[in-house]
């Protein structure tokens, strides 16, 4: 009997711990993240619009139409980049929305 | 005179050339041999005399192991149990790449964009490998986002396919930007120290907060990488 108490204690213990870890942890990350957002948007987009271009200097290399593969993959890199710092920015949102229901 | 990029260079220790392609060792090869070394130490050391009460080695070697278990759980779920050799290998070398280059003397090899490129391109590779044999010809589904209307899919794909093979570089240059940066950073403020002479002492004090910060940095980056090729991989498993 006396073992099961014991236990007991010690389970509580363990999720008292446990809660605490899981909140200061929560708080550290939301700081945190704030500067490692804006600095994947930046990444994001640079990321997009180079691939953009890379790939029209490409075609325009393959086809010989230069500009225009340039022109028109520059465009699309720049939608897709934006397209990207979208999502960055809404799953962030969303995964924090999530673990507030969890915590 | 304090050059803040000169710990940046390369140079070969055992000079190799492969069919008059320089593929010399260097510096940089050094320290990957030196953490593939100090990881397997860490991982076997912490497990070869393991018992049911752990000790600290043992604590700290089952928490890396269970914080990527976890990552991986979480992101990817059930089906991702299969990858997660390769996703413990991807966030060991990069997390004890970065730390053992926070110790002075040290390189840091993930500070070179070829070195985090060919990470990225590793584990792109993996994710468009594991999203063609699974699903086979109806991954180019990916690119279809779902209910869009049919007479924007020629704007919409091309966008989705750059989107998607902008995935590499946006991996691999917010590695390599975040500890190239952090170093430069710490050794102009060594520079500054050595300058000011008495007065060295504001910039030391600023130099012990970086290096505290960028410890975080190395953790943090090695934990973004890892879970945005467990997210990658996820958009290969599970195709929506």
């Amino acid at each position: 009997m006396s073992d099961d108490r014991a236990l007991d204690k010690l389970k509580k213990k363990i999720q008292e711990a446990k809660d605490e870890a899981k909140l200061t942890s929560f708080k550290e990350n939301k700081s945190q993240n704030l500067a490692g957002q804006f600095f994947n948007v930046g990444v994001e987009l640079f990321a997009s619009v180079l691939i953009g271009a890379g790939l029209g200097v490409f075609i325009d290399w393959v086809f010989g139409i230069s500009p225009w593969g340039l022109i028109c993959f520059f465009i699309l890199g720049s939608l897709a980049g934006m397209l990207n710092v979208y999502r960055v920015l809404t799953s962030k949102k969303s995964m924090d929305k999530k673990k507030d229901t969890d915590v | 005179m304090f050059d803040p990029l000169h710990q940046f260079e390369i140079h070969s220790l055992i000079p190799l050339k492969l069919d008059g392609v320089d593929i010399s060792f260097t510096n940089s090869s050094l320290f990957m041999v030196v953490t593939v070394f100090v990881t397997s130490f860490f991982l076997i050391g912490g497990m070869t005399r393991s018992k049911i009460i752990p000790g600290r080695w043992q604590s700290l070697t089952e928490m890396t192991y269970g914080f990527v278990a976890n990552l991986l759980d979480e992101t990817v779920g059930m089906k991702g149990k299969k990858y997660f050799p390769f996703i413990f290998t991807i966030f060991m070398f990069i997390l004890m790449g970065n730390l053992i280059g926070m110790i002075p003397y040290n390189f840091t090899f993930t500070s070179h964009i070829i070195v985090t490129f060919g990470l990225a391109m590793i584990a792109f590779g993996v994710a468009t490998l594991v999203g063609f044999i699974r699903h086979g010809l109806h991954y180019f589904s990916l690119f279809v986002p779902k209910g869009a209307p049919i007479y924007m899919l020629p704007l919409i794909v091309p966008i989705e396919i750059l989107s998607y093979l902008s995935r590499p570089i946006s991996l691999s240059v917010r590695l390599f930007a975040n500890m190239m940066a952090g170093h430069t950073m710490l050794k102009v403020f060594a520079g500054f120290t050595v300058i000011l002479g008495i007065f060295g002492i504001a910039p030391l004090a600023v130099n012990i907060l970086l290096t505290a910060f960028e410890i975080l940095v190395a953790i943090l980056q090695a934990y973004v990488f890892t879970i945005l090729t467990c997210i990658y991989l996820q958009d290969a498993i599970n195709l929506h």
